[in-house]
């Protein structure tokens, strides 16, 4: 157990870490082409770039997830090999990944007890667990970032953002001399960021590296010292802090020429008919939700992380049956026989390599799945990719889901890539409504743009889009209504036109008075 | 990538060779003449070699009553249980359809046995699926119920008056035998059809089905279930009910042909190898048949261990369990080489 008494004491010294002109080739694609990176003691890297731009591809080399074909890596200029995850936190090397490793049966204590190096052999064994093995640091580390935590919670029963700062905190425990977070902010609301940000100031200060992963400016301008731009497996450029938004925009856009950005102006709703009606839905913490969105409006719903806007999507799609209440498409009852996602609805949810992807599966697998009629009865499955629909591969084509295959195993397309697959085959099936959770969590600001033009496209094309989302900004500019959630419970429903930022966050955070220009108080 | 030789082909039968060389030295007996009976005593002649299959069929059978559910990775060990139902509802056909000619007897009892794994092992898919009882400890706890209630027939309402107290049902007439055949000097039970039968007729499902492409859709992710339309809970029944019919058919096998009548006993040790040939075809259902085999001549083989060497009959479990031993070896080595590779 080198691992344990290595870590006993936290690592006092910190290091610089240094890769250089790593090389990484998965089957055709080289993912890395000779790449270098140099991370001081107590600097804060962020690695900015596109979907598939290696960033991450980068950063499990260094914490031995995988090996690199060449290149070299050295902690305070010696030369050192690392095989494997174990390895690297030997060294004080800790990745926090996009998937999560805590679990979920387990309360929260339990799992930081059960990863907590200092932890003796019998309290594991015998589940004598309290709060005071944990070391006052450990604490305080907690504290700090999740401020109203109850230990004795299980961790299934966390919202997404909780688990992700849950994880963060689990790491830092170690005494890490490098930290890396692999797209932290995808799932974290703006109090849940700010938290972070301020923790890993204090971290650094504290002589510990930092190395962040992301592809939003936002993260990289709060957070990093320093930023490193990646294209296409390769280090594209380097900027300070002071670099302007501007700057760095163009730098990683040079992917995506002509790539449309949102621009802000909210569509005209088409026909005024009323379309998708739920009326009374019941189903798990929420009893009472009625909404009702008309063709071609683009309907938004905000809230802080947690307050039952992910169910409400699957409430909303179809994902569970209802409890109570009912769902109609114009005047057609359609929760009557469940049997799924509505007939007519297309649906993402939120992390869709867990909720909408079999990863094991091909890509066209996951894309002919939605249409089981559509298929023969006998046919020779291995004969799938060439049985995709050309509606769906368009849709494919339009996101420039990379590398663009369908005989190739969904699991293995990075994060960003995972969710234009959803998109794109749920577009395919959005006849009358689009619902989508997290619509731009994981993707680069090109292919954000790209996938909220295809949003509005379908509502343009008499689609009722529902977009459950945390970014407020995003949200404002993309809906015509905002639906405000907390605690199970609908808020208010408002024009976009006629709120402001700051008015939405105060009616999610419920500090906010009610108001109702435009739109119905629930 | 470049293609190795698969070195795991001369080093595990060898490491096999070995392990159960010393564990013959062990018990005092020179290894390499055993070795030599032992494969004599399996494949060596006519009659070894109909032993070795009629055993293969029935763990084939009981195999496949562990593969098919795997398909949505749900873990049944509860084949033997199946086997006893199987034979005890084909039992309760032919004693209350004793008179009854063949064309109706037979039937009778082969449809009872069937529908008896049927329900026997979507019991164990209803307790999973509605109760969230893991299948794994009720498919085993469902076998010991499914003993006793044999036990208690067999000791009871069932048993045969003029046995003189031996626990056993009365003999199956002719006309309620299944049909066997001989290839040669090779004789064979129609069941063999039917393990060929289903494990080609499972491929297929799987390979060239709608019905197969969703149950690899539910495996891989159950929570794509509302996107397929697809009610998971019915496909848990589903399959661990049709895996039951398998095992019941070995049974009903058992009794009649091997038997002569319904006792205690027939089924033991079966239910186990099955699992053990479905772990070793990796749940392929034409693996398991070539598996299914391997581990039918051991069967074979510990009975002449038995006769020639003084050896319990257990010995089979003992050689099994290096058997098993050496493949988790052997793919705890392909984990690490597919790992160091990555």
């Amino acid at each position: 157990m080198t691992e344990g008494t290595l870590l006993r004491e936290p690592v006092a010294q910190a290091g610089t870490f240094e890769l250089r002109d790593i090389s990484k080739r998965f089957g055709e694609t080289l993912a890395l082409d000779r790449v270098s990176l140099t991370i001081a003691p107590g600097e804060k890297v962020a690695l900015l770039g596109e979907n598939g731009a290696g960033k991450s591809t980068l950063m499990k080399i260094l914490y031995g997830f995988y090996r690199a074909d060449s290149g070299t890596i050295a902690l305070d200029g010696k030369p050192i090999v690392i095989a494997s995850p174990s390895d690297a936190r030997a060294l004080g090397i800790f990745m926090v990944m996009q998937e999560f490793s805590l679990l979920p049966e387990l309360t929260i204590l339990e799992n930081l007890l059960l990863f907590h190096p200092s932890t003796k052999g019998a309290a594991k064994l015998f589940n004598t667990v309290s709060e005071r093995l944990l070391p006052p640091e450990s604490l305080s580390a907690l504290r700090s970032l999740l401020p109203a935590i109850d230990f004795r919670k299980r961790v299934g029963e966390l919202d997404v953002g909780s688990v992700q700062l849950l994880e963060i905190a689990k790491a830092v425990m170690c005494a890490p001399r490098l930290l890396i977070l692999d797209e932290p902010s995808s799932v974290l609301g703006e109090h849940e960021l700010e938290r972070l940000w301020t923790y890993l100031d204090s971290l650094a200060a504290r002589g510990v590296s930092v190395g962040l992963i992301t592809h939003k400016i936002s993260d990289v301008k709060a957070c990093a010292n320093r930023i490193v731009v990646m294209r296409k497996g390769r280090f594209a450029a380097q900027f300070p802090q002071s670099v302007s938004e501007r700057e760095l925009l163009a730098e990683m856009l040079q992917t995506a020429p002509g790539a449309p950005v949102a621009d802000g102006v909210p569509p005209a709703p088409g026909d005024t008919a009323i379309r998708y009606r739920i009326a009374g839905a019941a189903y798990g913490k929420w009893h009472d939700v009625s909404l009702e969105v008309r063709r071609g409006e683009m309907f938004g719903i905000a809230g802080i992380s947690g307050s039952g806007q992910v169910e409400l999507g699957q409430m909303i799609s179809g994902a569970v049956p209802l409890e109570r209440g009912s769902v109609t498409i114009d005047d057609r009852c359609v929760s009557e026989a469940y049997t799924g996602i509505y007939a007519e609805v297309g649906y993402v949810p939120q992390n869709p390599r867990e909720n909408a992807i079999a990863s094991a599966m091909l890509v066209a697998d996951n894309l002919v799945m939605r249409d089981l009629a559509a298929l023969p009865r006998i046919f020779d499955l291995k004969t799938i990719p060439n049985r995709v629909p050309e509606p769906v591969r368009t849709e494919v084509t339009k996101l420039g889901i990379s590398p663009p295959r369908l005989d190739i195993r969904a699991g293995g397309l990075s994060g960003g890539n995972v969710q234009k697959l959803a998109v794109a085959r749920e577009l395919a099936f959005a006849h009358t409504v689009m619902v989508v959770v997290y619509p731009t969590m994981g993707l680069d600001i090109g292919t954000q743009a790209r996938v909220l033009g295809l949003l509005r496209e379908e509502a343009a094309k008499g689609v009722a889009v529902i977009v459950i989302h945390e970014e407020i900004d995003q949200l404002l500019a993309l809906c015509d209504r905002v639906m405000v959630v907390a605690h199970y419970t609908t808020v208010a429903t408002v024009a976009s036109s006629s709120v402001t930022p700051h008015e939405i966050l105060a009616l999610m955070t419920g500090s906010g008075t009610v108001m109702t220009a435009g739109g119905a108080v629930a | 990538m470049t293609r190795r030789f698969p070195t795991g082909l001369v080093v595990q039968p060898l490491a096999l060779i070995v392990l159960a060389g010393a564990f013959f030295a062990l018990n005092g007996i020179a290894p390499l003449p055993l070795f030599g009976r032992m494969l004599h005593d399996s494949f060596g002649g006519a009659f070894s070699f109909s032993q070795t299959l009629l055993n293969a069929v029935v763990i084939a059978l009981c195999g496949l009553s562990v593969a098919l559910p795997a398909r949505l990775g749900l873990i049944s060990v509860g084949a033997e249980g199946e086997m006893v139902v199987g034979a005890i509802c084909g039992t309760g056909a032919m004693l209350a359809l004793f008179t009854a000619p063949a064309h109706v007897l037979l039937p009778a009892i082969i449809i009872a046995a069937m529908l008896g794994g049927l329900l026997w092992g979507g019991l164990i898919g209803i307790l999973r699926a509605y109760f969230n009882a893991n299948e794994t400890i009720s498919s085993l706890m469902l076998n010991f119920i499914a003993v006793d209630i044999l036990e208690y027939l067999i000791n009871g309402p069932w048993q045969d008056p003029t046995s003189g107290n031996w626990p056993t049902s009365i003999s199956f007439p002719k006309t309620a035998l299944p049909p066997a055949f001989a290839i040669g000097a090779v004789t064979l039970h129609s069941d063999i059809l039917i393990a060929i039968g289903g494990a080609a007729a499972l491929f297929f499902i799987f390979a060239y089905t709608r019905g197969g492409f969703v149950v690899r859709i539910l495996r891989n992710n159950g929570r794509l279930a509302c996107f397929v339309h697809a009610i998971e809970k019915r496909w848990i029944v589903g399959l661990l009910a049709g895996a039951g019919v398998f095992p019941a058919l070995a049974g009903i096998y058992q009794s009649t042909l091997v038997q002569g009548n319904l006792q205690g006993g027939f089924y033991v040790g079966y239910g186990m190898a099955g699992f053990v040939a479905a772990w070793l075809a990796r749940n392929d259902f034409v693996l398991l048949l070539i598996s299914s085999l391997l581990l039918g001549g051991l069967f074979s083989a510990a009975d002449a261990l038995q006769l020639d060497a003084n050896l319990p009959s257990s010995t089979s479990l003992v050689l099994e369990a290096i058997v098993i031993f050496v493949v988790l070896l052997a793919r705890r080595f392909e984990r690490r080489n597919a790992a160091a590779a990555r």
